[in-house]
């Protein structure tokens, strides 16, 4: 019974991670109809960006939050604006094109200036947890899933309450109608582009605090972030933390009844289920 | 006329193409095999991806399960190479048409996650089945010479051309082009879409388990995480993109400029290829945001503009 | 449909180009290639740089580089009375597999390089040397020693490392005069980890352990803490992990989080790299290494002097401190060299025939056998132990002496 109320609990905590990565995926996807193969090598920047301001900086990762949160507000702003909004109105696939060579490009910058070396993200409270219940609480990993449930309600209350999030979910209805209204497509494509690296960095300080990481730890994550969108359904505030509850949970008691390496098996073959039975996810409406 | 002078064009790239052995060396021989590998991939992945509209995150399912049940059942039940092949090739088919009919009533990004998963689960169960090396890999003999396996890399990817030139000019190139620009129209009409679209994805199942299975024995080893990588299916997305996505020479013309791309790029650093490979894509996506050829034959699903998929809710 | 005019031009530039690029970049390199006539030995080597596995390309190929520096210093190779400069021709593979191979024809074909070292990791291995096979020149393995690698009659692949199989013995052996008695196992589901993971669980079965636990996962697997929770049921004295290094800190990262506590934790990849203990801090301490070279080792050859020196030497030239990963790449350079010595030219032939007969030498990195197939046998693997943020050897002989944090202290305790 203990063995699995906690199997249980770390399901749940590892939704968490998974969730906080698949906010600005699933935002991106849902206003802009882009997929962006970068996402999970964006984090990995956001994380090296944390080991330095800890280490030039002294700044706790956590309190660091809202300062990478910003550089990254920014620096997306200014890669949608000038760079991915060049290409967004042509074809749909011409910007997954974009984002592959840049997912190349940052990766290997990364290497340049970090070299290839692991690094993890180390204060003293990284590797340790709560006990409650009998019960183990890691401590990064809950604080991922309050974060989570944090940005997933003020996500919500600025897309549905503020003028901007209110341009960017009409720009999400389509572009045309969003331009009548006297809304600057471009802007608001950076804004949404902008915050959802903010987002994406945030993910990546808990990814970071974590596990180990690379340069070349990008791709899983993208991957991640791609199945959790699914699940929660694409374009929804809430969809994230579904999503990544209903694959945390899954994984964490799959993995217990027929061993880990059937974890794959499981989430993807159950992820194919799902989407044949409810194509829209399971938050969205009934395929 | 035009389409004479065409014809022309491509039987002159062919007899370039198939002179290649004997005036160049086996480096370019090599490097020409993986070019015309990519193109027959790139090729199988444009019949589903370009013609019919339905973007595939899959296809690499097909090329790591064909190189694996071949190089099983060669290595582990002991049949003739070219059996095993055969063999695996008709597998592969069957399983892409046995699960196209349930995947393909999804549409656009579903689809296209729905076929991620089928790459991963696939390459999950062959990793825990010990029939197929269960992540082991496998060995082969080294047979044959570069060359041999260049002529037999540029047939598939000529039958891949030869394949995609038919549909176009066909009745059922039509039907799949109904589909791409108004699936519930085309159905309107009584078209049998869900036929032709299984039917298109079968056959982009059974030109990336051709190459497969020719790469099995040209490498002469495989384990799962090289032949199911999934850079292999982003790979024939952005060649075929590159190139013109749903055209007979799109997904060619990406091949052999990705193929160049990356030995120039390798040429010319010896410690940031990669970085020079990204920036060499990023400035194709700039300068040709439209692929080489155009998207001459892209649907509603091609165009952004308009309407979104996805409203958002909050 | 079809703008012929368009599609004309574009695959009449692309054909045009291919060849023009592709023959140009041949002969740009061909030209600057002088090997043998100016009294340079070429050797090539197809490592990543960029990629997945850029981390341990970096340390293979600065083990080779370290091999060609010092003996260009000593004024060269001495080969049948007459000096040659050594020169490597390192080419990014970017991690795949595919460009191994076809970087290894380019260099045999356009380069005109006989000789081969291997690229880092099996899977790159076994392309590259397929084509050193097909035509017929050696090439030494420096990254990686699966055994399938060996078991194919290939008879110019050779190598500088042991079996994945045999790494964990000496860890096993460390256990056993602790007391240690059950085990349990995780591993990746790469050849590498199955291998090692596979000779670790026999060795301990046929050496009266007895394994509560042994679970496969996919590689790249974020997420232990349920594996965790339910070894901790088993209460085993042990955790032996099989598989990268990512998975390694993610092992010991979650153990500590869901406070399971083992006398022992070892790990096959890891705790051998500088980044292991600076990754981790304290909670690093304590934890086990299988290793197969550390400076401590008691052997020496003409080239790098005794262990020691090659560590000094390493870490004055790249400002770190070696791990095995780089002495077994400067090792299999240095078998390179005595087989060119022996063979008494660099002619590929007669440096595999030399290879071939070498026998057992005697190296830096320690005494081996090269065995008919091409692998090697008989290398002593010590063991490396965290003590205060450096990988100590413990193992083995009188090594024991420095092992110590047995039981481990419970995680809380630290």
């Amino acid at each position: 019974m203990h063995l699995w109320l906690q199997v249980l609990v770390n399901g749940i905590l590892q939704g968490g991670i998974l969730g906080i990565s698949a906010l600005a995926f699933s935002l991106q996807w849902g206003v802009m109809n882009l997929i962006n193969l970068a996402h999970g090598t964006f984090q990995v920047l956001a994380a090296y960006l944390t080991v330095l301001i800890l280490q030039h900086l002294g700044l706790d990762p956590l309190l660091a939050v809202p300062l990478v949160f910003i550089i990254f507000f920014l620096g997306g702003y200014l890669v949608q604006f000038f760079l991915i909004n060049r290409v967004i109105s042509t074809n749909l696939f011409m910007t997954l094109l974009l984002t592959y060579g840049m997912d190349f490009v940052l990766a290997n910058l990364m290497i340049l200036f970090f070299t290839a070396d692991y690094k993890s993200i180390n204060t003293p409270y990284a590797n340790s947890s709560w006990q409650l219940f009998g019960l183990q609480f890691p401590i990064v990993r809950s604080v991922a899933l309050l974060f989570l449930i944090v940005l997933s309600v003020l996500l919500w209350l600025f897309l549905e309450y503020s003028r901007p999030g209110r341009a960017i979910r009409a720009t999400s209805m389509g572009t045309e109608p969003a331009r009548l209204m006297g809304l600057k497509i471009p802007h608001v494509y950076a804004l949404t582009f902008a915050l959802s690296s903010g987002l994406a960095a945030t993910g990546g300080v808990f990814f970071g605090l974590s596990n180990a990481f690379s340069p070349a730890s990008g791709g899983p994550l993208t991957v991640g972030a791609f199945v959790v969108t699914i699940l929660g359904g694409v374009g929804t505030s809430w969809g994230p933390l579904v999503g990544g509850l209903i694959l945390g949970v899954l994984d964490a008691v799959g993995s217990v009844i027929f061993g880990p390496t059937y974890v794959n098996v499981i989430t993807f073959g159950l992820l194919l289920v799902i989407l044949v039975l409810r194509p829209n996810g399971v938050l969205g409406r009934a395929g | 006329m035009k389409r004479q002078r065409n014809m022309f064009l491509a039987a002159c790239v062919l007899l370039l193409a198939l002179c290649i052995p004997p005036l160049t060396n086996d480096y370019i021989v090599q490097v020409g095999t993986e070019m015309a590998m990519y193109a027959a991939l790139a090729g199988g992945w444009n019949l589903i991806g370009g013609l019919t509209g339905y973007p595939s995150f899959g296809n690499v399912a097909f090329f790591g399960l064909g190189a694996m049940l071949a190089g099983a059942l060669s290595v582990n039940a002991h049949w003739p190479y070219w059996l095993a092949a055969i063999a695996s090739v008709l597998g592969t088919g069957v399983f892409a048409l046995l699960l196209g009919l349930p995947l393909l009533r999804l549409k656009g990004h579903y689809f296209s996650i729905a076929t991620l998963a089928l790459a991963q689960a696939t390459l999950a169960v062959v990793t825990n089945t010990k029939f197929l090396g269960g992540g082991m890999g496998m060995s082969l003999p080294i047979v044959g010479s570069p060359g041999i396996f260049y002529y037999v890399m540029l047939s598939i990817a000529v039958l891949s051309a030869l394949i995609t030139y038919l549909l176009i000019h066909s009745e059922y190139g039509n039907t799949l082009l109904a589909i791409k620009s108004d699936e519930v129209a085309a159905q309107a009409v009584g078209i049998n879409t869900v036929l032709a679209k299984s039917s298109a994805f079968a056959l982009s199942g059974l030109l990336g388990a051709m190459a497969g299975v020719v790469y099995a024995i040209w490498q002469s080893y495989i384990d799962p995480p090289t032949v199911f990588e999934p850079s292999i299916t982003v790979l024939m997305l952005v060649m075929t993109m590159m190139g013109g996505a749903g055209t007979v020479a799109g997904p060619i013309l990406g091949a052999v400029l990705i193929g160049i791309l990356t030995q120039l790029a390798m040429a010319v650093s010896q410690n940031a290829s990669s970085l020079v490979l990204g920036l060499g894509i990023i400035a194709v996506v700039l300068f040709l945001p439209k692929g080489i050829m155009g998207s001459r034959r892209s649907g509603k699903g091609g165009k952004r503009r308009g309407k979104n998929t996805f409203p958002l809710r909050g | 449909m079809l703008k012929p005019r368009k599609l004309a031009k574009a695959l009449g530039a692309s054909a045009v180009a291919l060849t023009l690029i592709l023959s140009g970049c041949g002969t740009a390199t061909t030209s600057n290639n002088t090997s043998s006539t100016a009294g340079t030995i070429t050797i090539g080597a197809p490592v990543a740089a960029t990629g997945s596995l850029a981390n341990e390309g970096k340390l293979v190929h600065d083990g080779y580089t370290l091999w060609e520096n010092v003996v260009n210093k000593q004024g060269g190779l001495l080969v049948d009375g007459k000096r040659y400069k050594v020169n490597i021709n390192f080419q990014d593979d970017q991690s795949v597999a595919t460009n191994s191979a076809s970087l290894t024809e380019k260099m045999y074909t356009q380069d005109n390089i006989r000789l081969f070292l291997s690229p880092y990791a099996s899977g790159n291995i076994f392309s590259a040397t397929t084509v050193a096979e097909k035509h017929k020149v050696p090439m030494i393995s420096g990254g990686g020693g699966a055994k399938s690698i060996f078991t194919r009659d290939y008879k110019y692949v050779f190598s500088a490392y042991p079996y994945s199989g045999d790494y964990l013995g000496s860890v096993l052996d460390l256990l056993k005069t602790q007391g240690v008695k059950t085990l349990a196992f995780l591993h990746a589901d790469d050849v590498f980890s199955k291998e090692a993971d596979q000779g670790g669980e026999d060795y301990a079965k046929s050496h009266g352990f007895d394994v509560v636990y042994s679970a496969q996962y996919p590689s790249n697997a974020s997420d232990l803490t349920s594996q965790l929770t339910q070894i901790a049921q088993k209460a085993p004295d042990a955790l032996i992990g099989t598989g990268h290094f990512q998975e390694a800190v993610l092992l010991v990262k979650e153990a500590k989080q869901m406070n399971v506590n083992f006398k022992s934790i070892a790990f096959t990849v890891g705790p051998t790299m500088p980044s292991f203990p600076q990754t981790l801090g304290k909670d690093a301490e304590g934890i086990l290494g299988a290793s197969l070279w550390t400076p401590d080792l008691p052997y020496k050859d003409d080239i790098f002097g005794t262990s020691k020196e090659y560590a000094d030497l390493y870490k004055q030239t790249f400002g770190v401190n070696p791990d095995y990963h780089s002495a077994m790449a400067s090792a299999a350079a240095e078998l390179m060299g005595l087989a060119v010595q022996k063979a008494g030219s660099p002619d590929p032939q007669k440096v595999r025939d030399a290879l071939a007969g070498l026998g057992t030498v005697h190296l830096f990195d320690g005494d081996f056998t090269i065995e008919a197939n091409g692998s090697i046998s008989g290398l002593k693997l010590p063991v490396v132990q965290i003590q205060d943020g450096k990988a100590v050897t413990v193992w083995p002989g009188s090594f024991s002496q420095n092992f110590k944090d047995f039981p481990l202290p419970a995680w809380n305790k630290r």
